[in-house]
């Protein structure tokens, strides 16, 4: 029976999950390491449902990750990673919506998982243009009219 | 201040690296915030279609110099070239010295230049910070004798031109933690003969597709003995092989006995040439440790159909380790259950004590004997009672390379 550890979301609900999942994540791991895991770890600012999500994504790494060991690393030709289950199974993961997106991005900062950052960051912005990033982003524009076209101006290659 | 930008500029500028330069540059417009973000994003990924013409080249060369003028980050994670027609060996060299004086670490270029032979600049070959370096096409390696890449991991050489034998050879020495090579003999360009003596490569992959004339002194000669993984794919007919004995002078002092890949678990070979069968068997014979053999995995190419084994197979004249004590998993694609590749197939499933699945498909060509062939297939006596048998037909849209 492996050990278990104990995350509690923001909202104080409890998850418990396997050791080698809550590995994934490298803020964990090292306090797996200083042994200071006992009677739960509160996450004070990832709720429940990001929570659930990056759980999800731990469990499913790990499982890969030892398919891919007993399957001795199977790669194409250039050497990138064949596993198109695990691609696929990814790029379903982040069809979330745009805050919760935001969420998972933060919490795989927090706790450090490289992959799930990585994944999150990708998907944020991939394909859309300026007015898109503007709009689905809700930034304001602080330019003034005479600031924009200044910018433009100085630097008008750039929008050739 | 809205949540985005908020974000920490490392999380910013994660986000703009997946992005093409030209996009990130322009996310200036969005707000004050955002004005100098993309003078120090780490990723750049420059691309210019290769049929574009003299114009759009002119003003992409442009776009270029002016961002890595305007660009500020003292370090460049990865610099990402993809050039067309009229690419040219003055922009190519000045690009890459300027990635290398901000501390690059990985380069990757791929061009198809009409006019010029593409050289890189001599800085490259003794620069420490270099991990990957992926390279395509119209390149020509022309390696100085002082060779010096000790970061370097992962080397791809896609149909790449070297100047000569020699630079072949000084560019592997000169990379002592290499991990990684793949390496596209295809187009005739590459040096007929190719020495692979690197003691740190854990995973090689060699393709040869497409050779023109004949040259019957073709091969290559790997003394790796840190293998793990290896793929080989062989369309040519003249041949591709790999030799253990009967070295050339020059290399005789290293290898002159058989080399043992103690730690190959992964080999897949794809090859229709006369002397495969003999590769197969010295393999097999090699790698006491291999998990996994997959034959003619890959595809077709150029419309040449998959060639079937017509030569005679001996079997290997002891039992190999790998089958008594590793070997769990095998497949052979294109098989047509002719008289020698039966031979081969049966062999391996009596022998293979460790097996838990085996696998074959099939040429939807050969549909007549098909049940024949599968019934067959089942009644190979096999030496391992859990391994589970699968079988299929290769679907036509497989003949061919996508």
């Amino acid at each position: 029976m492996s050990k278990k550890i104990i995350f509690e979301s923001s909202e104080g609900e409890s998850f418990e999950v396997d050791e080698a999942v809550a590995l994934e994540c490298q803020t964990i791991k090292n306090m797996i390491e200083d042994d200071c895991t006992d009677g739960g770890i509160p996450l004070a600012n990832v709720n429940s449902a990001t929570l659930t999500k990056v759980i999800d994504y731990c469990k499913k790494h790990v499982e890969a990750a030892a398919a891919a060991e007993a399957n001795a690393g199977d790669k194409d030709i250039y050497g990138a990673n064949k596993d198109i289950e695990l691609k696929t199974w990814d790029e379903e993961f982040v069809k979330v919506d745009q805050p919760l997106l935001f969420d998972l991005m933060l919490a795989a900062n927090f706790l450090i998982i490289p992959g799930l950052l990585d994944l999150t960051c990708k998907t944020m912005m991939r394909g859309k243009t300026v007015l898109q990033i503007r709009e689905i982003f809700h930034i304001k524009k602080d330019y003034t009219d005479a600031e924009e076209a200044e910018v433009r101006k100085e630097n008008a290659w750039a929008f050739e | 201040m809205d949540m985005i930008s908020t974000l920490s500029d490392d999380l910013l500028l994660k986000i703009l690296s997946s992005l093409p330069t030209k996009a990130i540059v322009s996310t200036m417009l969005l707000s004050k915030r955002w004005k100098f973000i993309w003078t120090m994003v780490p990723t750049l990924d420059f691309q210019n279609d290769f049929e574009s013409s003299k114009d759009d080249y002119a003003r992409f060369r442009q776009h270029v110099y002016l961002f890595m003028v305007l660009h500020k980050s003292p370090l460049l994670e990865t610099l990402k070239l993809r050039l067309g027609w009229h690419s040219t060996n003055d922009d190519i060299t000045t690009w890459i010295k300027i990635a290398v004086a901000r501390r690059v670490r990985k380069l990757k270029i791929h061009c198809y230049s009409d006019d010029d032979d593409i050289f890189l600049p001599s800085c490259l070959y003794t620069y420490n910070n270099l991990e990957v370096l992926k390279l395509g096409n119209s390149i020509v390696l022309d390696v100085p004798e002082d060779v010096r890449l000790p970061s370097l991991k992962t080397l791809h050489l896609l149909c790449v031109e070297f100047r000569n034998e020699e630079s072949a050879r000084r560019l592997l020495s000169g990379c002592p933690l290499l991990e990684e090579f793949v390496l596209d003999k295809s187009e005739n360009v590459s040096p007929p003969c190719f020495y692979l003596e690197v003691p740190s490569l854990q995973r090689l992959s060699i393709l040869d597709t497409y050779r023109e004339g004949n040259d019957s002194d073709v091969k290559v000669v790997i003394k790796t003995p840190s293998l793990r993984y290896l793929n080989v794919v062989d369309k040519c007919d003249s041949g591709l092989l790999f030799l253990s004995e009967n070295m050339p002078d020059m290399v005789v002092a290293n290898i002159q006995h058989r080399v043992e890949f103690n730690l190959l678990v992964h080999l897949e070979l794809c090859s229709s040439v006369e002397k495969w069968c003999e590769l197969l068997n010295w393999m097999l014979e090699s790698s006491p440790k291999l998990k996994v053999l997959k034959l003619n995995k890959c595809k077709p190419h150029r419309f040449v159909y998959a060639k079937h084994i017509e030569y005679p197979w001996g079997k290997p004249s002891s039992v190999p380790e790998c089958l008594l004590f590793h070997l769990n998993t095998f497949e052979w694609n294109f098989y047509n259950g002719c008289r020698e590749e039966k031979k081969m197939v049966a062999y391996i499933l009596r022998h293979a004590k460790r097996l838990k699945s085996a696998k074959i498909s099939l040429w939807d060509l050969d549909c007549e004997d098909e049940p024949h062939i599968f019934t067959e297939w089942r009644s190979f006596h096999r030496a391992s009672k859990l391994c589970q048998l699968l079988s299929e037909r290769e679907p036509r849209s497989n003949w061919y390379e996508s």
